[in-house]
């Protein structure tokens, strides 16, 4: 069983959200470089999507009921990964938006953010709360002093759903990097990465210990069943397209 | 009158190579060094502000304040003015990076002298 050497360790956890940013920044440089992109209006948007995704994971979770301030909020109010990215999202229109840009920027984002998440998770393992309790035998034990540092139960195995996000994420990198010449419209690696995190998040947040708000599903499960909706009809929208181009090919070498 | 030689067939359409942007010449300025500059002027900043917390409050508030806001409107300025494109986007990316890795603790350290 693994323990949770750095509980509550703000330094430890935003030092590898800090290593992750810059690691996603040297992959981004190296795909514009191998795409052979030299617009530097691309560096711009990069530094709007990291200015929202910072402001969107504080400022987007704000939930007005508990009566807290805005600015007490920021500094210890609750910090999302799915708020990050939709400020991202909305900071790289933005960046779109000042600087005229208007190719699509989706599948250049999408394995820099996949790898970005990878490590900055690693920080997340170390420091917070893992999750559910779990009978299996690569659950997570707490001291009673790490148990009252994130706010778990002390001695009781939980699950690490930051390792199985961070395996995602491994994952998802690895499949973009393999197949990210090959999609068929610009644009849809970024769709089809965002809709499989999503469905995984959707999953993996039954065992990773979120405060339930109605029917046994937290906020991130009832922010995703929205926009999981979205996601598919979009997913769809790329695979229908893709269809008829296969057949086309089959029809013309036939 | 000769046969011409049949078309030969079509090639499959190829995978789309990766569009960017319209075609602009390279701006410039360094990313890299922008991005030093921001981080190091922001964390500079966040070191004044605890330098000062105990002594002049108010002034260690303005202190983190307005560099922080004078850094976000000269990186967005440098960054729309074509030949200091890369530099003020790089000062903008240390900005982002300062917000996410530091902004908690400046801000309850702003918080907690009440400003």
């Amino acid at each position: 069983m693994i323990a949770l050497p750095f509980a509550g360790n703000g330094l430890v956890h935003d030092g590898f959200v800090g290593l992750g940013v810059a690691v996603s920044l040297a992959f981004y440089a190296y795909e514009q470089r191998r795409r052979g992109l030299t617009d530097s209006r691309l560096w711009t948007i990069a530094a709007f999507a990291i200015i929202g995704g910072a402001v969107g994971s504080r400022l987007l979770t704000w939930d007005v009921t508990r009566n807290v301030p805005l600015l007490d909020w920021w500094s210890a109010g609750d910090r999302s990964i799915l708020a990050g990215l939709v400020g991202a999202w909305l900071g790289v229109h933005v960046g779109k938006r000042v600087t005229r840009y208007r190719e699509r920027t989706g599948d250049l984002f999408a394995p820099a953010v996949a790898l970005a998440m990878s490590i900055g998770r690693i920080g997340c393992l170390l420091t917070e709360l893992p999750g559910t309790p779990t009978g299996a035998a690569w659950g997570i034990v707490l001291t009673p002093g790490q148990a009252a540092a994130v706010g778990g139960p002390a001695g009781v195995p939980l699950h690490p759903s930051f390792l199985y996000e961070i395996a995602f994420q491994v994952a998802a990198f690895a499949v973009m990097w393999r197949f990210r010449d090959r999609v068929p419209h610009p644009g849809d690696l970024f769709i089809c990465y965002v809709a499989a995190y999503a469905l995984f998040r959707f999953g993996v947040e039954f065992v990773r210990g979120n405060q339930l708000i109605w029917l046994g599903m937290s906020r991130p499960q009832w922010f995703l069943l929205v926009t999981i909706p979205l996601l598919a009809w979009r997913v769809w929208v790329v695979f229908s397209r893709a269809a008829p181009a296969g057949r086309e090919q089959k029809r013309v070498a036939a | 009158m000769s046969d011409l030689p049949p078309a030969p067939p079509v090639p499959p359409d190829l995978p789309p190579a990766p569009r960017g942007g319209s075609p602009s010449p390279r701006a410039g300025g360094s990313v890299l060094l922008g991005i030093v500059v921001g981080v190091v002027f922001i964390g500079g900043c966040v070191g004044l502000a605890f330098l000062l917390v105990s002594s002049v409050p108010a002034l260690s508030g303005v202190l983190f304040w307005a560099p922080a806001v004078a850094c976000l409107i000269a990186g967005i300025v440098l960054a729309v003015l074509p030949r200091t494109t890369r530099f003020g986007a790089g000062l903008l990316i240390g900005f982002g990076i300062s917000l996410l890795v530091s902004a908690g603790v400046c801000v309850a350290l702003i918080t907690r002298i009440g400003l």
